[in-house]
Parts: structure tokens; sequence; C-alpha cells
């Protein structure tokens, strides 16, 4: 006859195997995801397999572990992705959450490799560079200098 | 421990710094300067290193009781000059005298004359980028040439000559030798290039000058008062109650910190802490056709002032736009346009309009621990909220400029990171705190600065206006001792 303790040990573990395969799963299940809406969403570009892959990691680790994006504390004037504030933070974006979360790893991405760098020539191999992070410096692909007459 | 200076003064940011400068210029070598500041120094290599500028949770100084209104502040040596921006717009001169031109909120009891030349004092100090001609009238050119326009300013200012600028602002826009040039990163918090003024770059000078002595992590408590003047302030410095005794007692620490120390000194003026204000900020983003955003050289490119100054005062907000060229960082989701060859044919634009205050709003001494700041926000006036309907409105009129496509969304700020109002100044100790030169009515020797003093917001950012008001408030206060 099993002890009632073997029963909430063994109760407590097949718990905690779940979770730690419901979050690998999570996981491998995200990075799927995020590859897989890159692939469809940039289909007229040539996209590095290999980078487009280590993309997804980054953002799943970014996702799960919060190592990566220090920016996102960077929020300050916004408070974009807050779910509270109904009052300060009303927004009329009327995109569904899935067309945002798609739309923010297309722009994630993009701005992650060489395409804007590149002058966003779609006939070059786009390579993830690095996971974007505008805390280093010069990180909008769009800006120009000024220029001062000698 | 007690100890005797000729001044104390409170906090290092901009209003502390600008009038320490000053008063510097003119102070004789004995004099004895004691400067307090709450946090750590905080340098840019440790901002830099830990991804954040001050070492101090502001989370563990304020409480909050109304969360989804966010207030910005940065302790530490240099104060809030370490997390602005960098922007340096003048306020107009009807800003000042909002009562008398269009019947509401109240007028200031300085006018644009009278701070105009220190405008331009701290513009230099500053090494403020920006246009030859502005809206306001001015006696001295900016001293560094404008950063450069995004494709839709140049379009906005093609069609509005007289309402559409270049940005004015302490992001260089060439090497000065000390600061970078601003690339827009668009993470001005922590600067990577070091491209903004703060006084830890430009005037971290003033701090060695012998006759000033500062003291780090210093909490000021109290100020205290007797037989009508102020006498000392007290502090907790390291676990240690500190008393610093002085002539002249000057509080710069914020307009959240100057009414949380004077309320917890017991001043009972019925002001002190209410009015507590700021713009309202809305982002509006919009898809043009064919014209490519976020080209121009720093974070904020260009400055409408076509719906600011005029006779819709009397009936709504005015309002400042700004055009957003690097808003990488706050918008992760929808800054670019995920169509095929026109992912930056949108542009993001944020209103300011000014708000009237309402003494709803308040700073207060918390109930459950004293040393933190209690603060509730209950809403905007009706004035802010009347003008920001008119948006649809004004992007109709920039519609003239732009080939605007559509309004993709607009999301209301929690914040415009700018704290105003909270020990405000006026001519009548009745219905303000300090007097013109941000003196105190009942205790002449003590002084209040920054933008708690400001009696009404204006759509204008408001560091210049915080570091011209020191500098006048020096000034008096230097005349008065000579006298």
């Amino acid at each position: 006859m099993i002890s009632r303790r073997r029963m909430i040990l063994g109760g407590i573990g097949v718990v905690g195997v779940g979770g730690l395969a419901a979050w690998g799963l999570g996981r491998v299940g995200l990075k799927a995801e995020i590859v897989a809406l890159l692939k469809r969403r940039l289909d007229y570009l040539k996209l590095d397999e290999q980078g487009v892959h280590t993309f997804a990691t980054d953002k799943v680790d970014a996702i799960f572990n919060k190592k990566i994006p220090t920016w996102n504390r960077l929020r300050y004037h916004f408070g974009a992705g807050i779910p509270s504030a109904p009052r300060f933070q009303r927004s009329t974006d009327a995109r569904s959450r899935t067309v945002r979360f798609e739309d923010a790893v297309v722009q994630l991405y993009l701005l992650s490799s060489n395409f804007f760098i590149d002058g966003a020539d779609e006939s070059r191999v786009v390579k993830y560079v690095g996971y974007f992070d505008p805390t280093h410096p010069c990180q909008n692909p769009f800006a120009r200098q000024v220029i001062v007459a000698s | 421990m007690s100890d005797h200076y000729d001044v104390v003064i409170v906090g290092t940011g901009f209003a502390s710094s600008f009038f320490l400068m000053r008063y510097l210029e003119h102070a004789p070598d004995a004099c004895r300067i004691l400067v307090l500041e709450r946090g750590n120094e905080d340098t840019k290599a440790w901002q830099l290193a830990n991804g954040k500028n001050t070492s101090i949770d502001p989370d563990t100084l304020i409480e909050n009781q109304t969360p989804a209104k966010e207030w910005y502040t940065s302790p530490g040596f240099g104060g809030n000059s370490k997390c602005w921006m960098g922007g340096t717009t003048r306020m107009m001169p009807g800003d000042f005298k909002l009562h008398s031109r269009y019947g509401v909120g109240m007028d200031w009891p300085v006018s644009y004359d009278d701070l105009e030349g220190h405008y331009g004092t701290v513009e230099q100090v500053m090494l403020v980028a920006g246009p030859a001609v502005t809206p306001m009238p001015r006696s001295r050119p900016l001293p560094l040439v404008p950063h450069r326009f995004s494709d839709p300013d140049v379009l906005l200012n093609q069609h509005f000559p007289e309402g559409w600028y270049p940005m004015s602002t302490a992001r260089a826009s060439v090497y000065t030798g000390q600061r970078g040039i601003c690339c827009a990163s668009g993470s001005c918090g922590t600067c990577p290039v070091d491209a903004k003024f703060t006084i830890q770059n430009g005037l971290a000078r003033i701090y060695q000058d012998p006759r000033v002595t500062l003291r780090l992590r210093a909490e000021v408590q109290t100020v205290e008062t007797s037989g009508g003047i102020a006498t000392a302030v007290n502090a907790l410095r390291e676990g240690r109650e500190e008393r610093y005794a002085g002539d002249l007692i000057v509080l710069g620490a914020s307009a959240l910190f100057n009414p949380h120390i004077l309320l917890r000194s017991g001043f009972t003026h019925p002001l002190i802490g209410r009015r507590l204000h700021e713009q309202m900020p809305i982002y509006v983003t919009l898809d043009l056709k064919g014209v490519k955003a976020y080209t121009g050289s720093t974070v904020l490119s260009g400055l409408g002032y076509l719906f600011y100054d005029g006779a819709h005062r009397a009936d709504h907000a005015a309002c400042m736009i700004e055009t957003w060229s690097s808003p990488f960082a706050y918008r992760p989701d929808d800054a670019l346009r995920i169509e095929r060859g026109r992912w930056n044919e949108r542009m993001m634009l944020g209103f300011l309009f000014d708000d009237l205050p309402s003494e709803r709003n308040r700073v207060t001494v918390s109930a459950h621990d004293p040393s933190r700041v209690n603060v509730y926000f209950d809403d905007y006036s009706e004035y802010a909220k009347k003008a920001a309907d008119r948006i649809p409105q004004m992007i109709d009129k920039l519609a003239e400029a732009l080939p605007i496509e559509r309004i993709v969304g607009s999301t209301m700020g929690s914040t415009a990171a700018h704290i105003q109002g909270t020990v405000v100044m006026g001519d009548d100790p009745a219905t303000s705190v300090v007097d013109r030169h941000l003196i105190h009515h009942d205790y002449r020797n003590l002084m209040v600065l920054g933008a708690s003093a400001y009696p009404t917001a204006s759509p204008a950012y408001p560091t210049l206006t915080v570091s011209a008001l020191s500098l006048w408030a020096a000034d008096h206060i230097i005349g008065a001792r000579n006298a």
C-alpha cells in the first residue's frame, strides 16, 4: 500500500515533470512558430536559415529568461505592452494580439539583421547580425547625420 | 553632528546646478557651500555597464496611487539630467500670460522678457543645437547647427515654414569636445554616445570648486525653521542623522521631493504638494505614401507649432507636436510598417498638450513610510482633453503637407516625464508658496527651485525654463546680498 507521503511526493514529481515538459515544449513550440512566421511573412526575401533559427532562439530566451532585452525596460514614455493603465495608456491600435506579435517579431528580426544596413536590397541574403539592442550606439538604420560644410 | 555653511543646496540636478553655477560666479573666496545629494555618483561608465541611469530604484522612493500614470525621476549626482532626453524648447511668451491673455489658468509672476537673457545663457552652457529662426524672439543664436530633418519634416517645413522647425535640443549635432554626436539611437535615458548635455558631462566642474562641499547619499528629511527663518536641513546619511545649518537654504530636489521635504518639515501652506501636473502626451502613428520617415539625425527631429499659441487657448489647450525619428526602443511592435518595400513609410508624432493644474492631483507624505512620496493623480483637465479631441482635425491640417494614407493608431503616454507645479510661485502669498524669485513668502532665506514652481504647464519641454529660472533666482539673491 502506498503511503500518503509517497503519494504526495509522487504527485509533486508528476506535476513537476509535467511542468518542465510543458515549459520545454513551450520553448520549442514558440521557437518553431517564430521561424515559421518569419518565413511566411518574409517569403519574398532570401533568409539565412541558420540566422533565422539563432534569432528565434534568442527571441525565445528573451521571452522566457529576460536576459537579452534590457531595452524592454526602456518603455519610458509609452508603456507599450504594460497590461495595466487603461486610462493613461489607451491605444486605438486595432490589430489583433496575434498580428501585433507577428509584426513585433518581424520588426525585431529585420532590425537585428543586415537588411536595412544593406539598403533593404531584396536580392541579397538577409543575415542575422545580433539581437537588436538600441542601447548600443547608432541603432537607427535610417538615420542620416548632419553634414557640416568645411 | 552639526556644521554651518553660507549656503546649503539640496539636489544636484538642473535647478540646483544652474543656481550654483551662477552663485559661484559672484561668491567670495571664503564662501562655504554645501550640496546634499540623495543618490550616488553613478558615472556614465556605471550607467552603461548597468543599463540604467540610477543605482536607486525610484519605485522605492514613491508610492504611486495611480500606477497607470507614471512619474520618472533619476536620483543621484546630476539628477534628472541623467534620464532626460535633451529637449530644450523655450516657453512661448503667451505661456507666461495664460490668464491675462486667454482668461484661463494663471499668469506666471515672471515674463518671457525676464528670462530671455537667461534662456540664452543656458543654451550656451548646454551647447544647444537648433535653428537660427525660432517661433519665439531670441537675442542670441543657438550655439550648434540644427539636427537634420527627417523627410516628413522637410515636407512639413516647406508647407508650414512658420509652423515647423528643427528640434532645439541639447543632443549634440556636432562633436563638442566632450560629447559625442547624437546618431538617433533612441535610448536617451542611457545615451550610448553621451551626446546629450548632463550635469556630469557639462557642469561637474562647479562641484570641484574649493568653495563647494558635495555630500552624496544624504537623504534630506526636513528643513528646520526658527524665528521666521530657515536655519538648517536635517539629513539621514549612511545611517546617521546629520544637521547642516546654513544662512541660505536652497531646495532643488524636483517637483516630487521639494514638497515632500516641506511637508515633512511641517510647512502648512495649502498649496504645498498640490497642482501636480505635466503635459498630456498622445502619440499617433501614421502611414505615408512614398515618404520615408525616421531619417532625421536625432531621436526627435522636428517641432510643430501650428496649434500652439493663439486665441484657441481660451477654449482648449495649446499643442506642440514632435516628430519621432527613432521610435524603435519605445515602439517594439509598430515602429516599422511590415509591408514589402514600405518599411519606413510610417511616422510617429507626439502631441503634447498643456494641462491646467488641478488641486486634486497631489504629492503628500506617505502615511506608511514618511521617507516615501505619496503621489495621486486623478486626471488631466477637460481643457487638455478637449484639445486632444481635435487631433483628427490637426492631422487633416498636416495632410496638406504630407501624403498620409491612414492613421494607424494613437496611444496616450503614461507620462511626459515632466513633473511640475507642487510648490507654485506667484505674487500673492494666499495663492502661491514662493515669490517670483522662488523665495518662500514667509521664510525669506529659503528658496525652492525647479519645475515645482510652475503655475501652469506650457506644451514646451520644461528643462530650459527650469535652468533659466535658477539663473534668474540666483541673480536676485546675489543682488540682494550685495545690496
